[in-house]
């Protein structure tokens, strides 16, 4: 080993030598020793720490919109006025409920049910299927009665909150089917513990988002 | 400890359900039944972030969590609620 | 030089951006509030007029700017510790941060342009001035590539050389620069280009990923260094 560190001075990289030095399992030893918590943190500590910021800018920007709300109260209940509520209903619903089979599926996961898991997840992919339809009409709806980002400060939140938020839908999609990979493929739970409590955890913070917006810029506004 | 958990996220999921339907209920009537417009936006922000709550403690498994990733989610809740609020009725 | 002087130096160049890139707008007035898309031409006219301290700040600034390179590479080389054999998001990583740094050069260097003549007619200077701010800060392609490049690799790695967390960090600071594109379609308000879900979150954040990103590879470095042991102090002597 101390053979490829020699080299390390000299011109050659280490993933360029001869089978030494990068591929040296020797110091596959994490060197940082685990740290003894009390409960079982969700996937990994690093994970949570993108999830809070994440909820915070959302956060940031719907605190924001009540600021905006403030000064232009009237225009602002008018425009949420022209939501169509009841898709508002059944996104949260659809979203509410893939949050459920996530979780579910989490649980099947870890006991070994595979199958099981398999089709909780797959029914958790329909469901955010349903939510970006329902988006799609909605959306569509919207402009076609005139109602763009550029139709002032309501409209302009509205199109980016819930944007953003489809964002967060298709990549949550993407992670939804890559577990589902995985659980193909019948990896052992230890082996995708934290893959797989990460992207529930991920899932989970999408409908949360969701269950915020829905309620203060469909109801709160219009109320 | 699967079916007790299993069981228990069941009965989360009919709860947010039902708080969905409600707060909804309540913010297309409140004009009907007269609740105020302050008491109903405060009604709806709240049940709202309970809702998170539940989300990020029995479906995100944060019950299970250690103390302090708990506190921070349920302490970032609570300041966006008391912020929300704040914005929309004072 | 020592290897292991050059390695801490480029460590050091990821703080040494923020203060003196930051310092330099400060000097020219960029901060503590940018010209905004909704500023008048007057208004434009006048910030560029102050040329001597504004070509001053910005100078500083695109120096400071161009600290950052080092950092790009020290992030390199631990890349290739962690991937081995085949170093493709090292690879990307160098590129795309190469890209996302000369992103950032590019628009001092247009602003100080503008203050080399602050008498041009002032449809000129405000065309111009446009353009800086815009292309400063709408491309997130390549710094975003450049981030997930550095989380994938950490996350892959089996070795843990990097704490995972810092992984995550590379993502959320990704993420933070997504509503950008926006500044194309706001002349006021949170979104427009000097709005505070653009010009400041991204600025923040990007100031914490130089900060987090060169101390913690500070800190690598004396672990790896530790390991070593003193194979390290005769080979490098």
């Amino acid at each position: 080993m101390t053979h490829a560190r020699d080299r390390m001075d000299l011109d050659l990289p280490d993933f360029l030598s001869d089978g030494e030095g990068i591929d040296d399992l020797s110091r596959t030893q994490s060197r940082r020793p685990a740290k003894v918590v009390d409960g079982h943190i969700p996937s990994e500590l690093g994970l949570w720490i993108f999830i809070l910021w994440d909820m915070t800018l959302f956060a940031l920007i719907m605190l924001v919109f009540l600021w905006e709300r403030r000064s232009d109260r009237a225009t602002f209940t008018e425009s949420a006025h022209q939501l169509i509520q009841p898709i508002g209903v059944v996104n949260t619903l659809a979203l509410l409920l893939s949050s459920y089979l996530v979780a579910r599926a989490l649980l099947a996961h870890r006991v070994g049910r595979h199958l099981q898991a398999r089709r909780l997840v797959l029914g958790a992919i329909g469901c955010a299927a349903v939510f970006a339809g329902l988006k799609a009409i909605e959306y569509s709806s919207e402009i076609s009665g005139g109602h763009t980002p550029a139709s002032g400060m309501f409209f302009r939140f509205y199109f980016i909150l819930t944007g953003l938020h489809l964002l967060h839908v298709i990549i949550g999609t993407v992670l939804l089917t890559a577990w589902q990979v995985t659980l193909q493929r019948r990896r052992p739970w230890a082996g995708t513990q934290k893959l797989a409590e990460g992207i529930a955890s991920y899932w989970h913070m999408v409908d949360l988002l969701w269950v915020a917006i829905f309620a203060l810029v469909y109801l709160v506004s219009a109320e | 400890m699967n079916d007790a958990t299993t069981r228990r996220v069941t009965v989360v999921f009919a709860g947010l359900v039902v708080a969905t339907c409600i707060t909804w209920w309540l913010g297309s009537e409140s004009s009907l039944t007269g609740v105020g417009f302050g008491p109903a936006a405060t009604l709806t922000i709240l049940v709202a972030f309970t809702k998170v709550l539940f989300i990020g403690r029995d479906f995100m498994e944060l019950r299970a969590a250690p103390f302090v990733l708990r506190a921070v989610f349920s302490v970032w809740v609570g300041v966006v609620t008391v912020a929300a609020i704040a914005l929309v009725v004072v | 030089m020592l290897n292991t002087r050059i390695l801490t130096l480029c460590a050091w160049s990821g703080p040494a951006t923020v203060l003196i890139a930051l310092g330099g707008w400060l000097i020219a007035g960029v901060l503590p509030l940018p010209l905004g898309a909704s500023s008048s031409v007057d208004q434009v006219v006048n910030f560029y007029s102050h040329d001597t301290r504004v070509l001053a700040g910005l100078v500083i600034s695109s120096v400071g700017i161009c600290l950052v390179f080092p950092l790009t590479a020290l992030i390199g080389v631990f890349m290739v510790r962690m991937e081995g054999r085949t170093p493709v998001l090292t690879f990307l990583q160098l590129v795309s941060g190469a890209a996302a740094n000369l992103m950032l050069f590019l628009p001092m260097l247009l602003m100080a342009f503008v203050a080399f003549r602050p008498d041009r007619n002032p449809e000129l200077t405000v065309t111009l001035n446009d353009l800086a701010w815009l292309l400063f800060l709408t491309p997130i392609a390549p710094i975003m590539i450049q981030e997930i490049a550095i989380g994938v690799a950490i996350l892959n790695d089996k070795r843990q050389t990097l704490p995972r967390w810092v992984a995550y960090v590379n993502f959320g600071v990704a993420f933070s620069f997504v509503p950008d594109p926006l500044a194309f379609f706001f002349h006021s308000g949170p979104f427009a280009w000097n709005g505070i879900f653009i010009f400041w979150l991204a600025t923040t954040t990007y100031a914490i990923w130089l900060l987090v990103m060169g101390l913690i590879l500070r800190n690598a470095m004396q672990d790896l260094a530790d390991a070593d042991g003193p194979s390290v102090a005769t080979t490098a002597a």
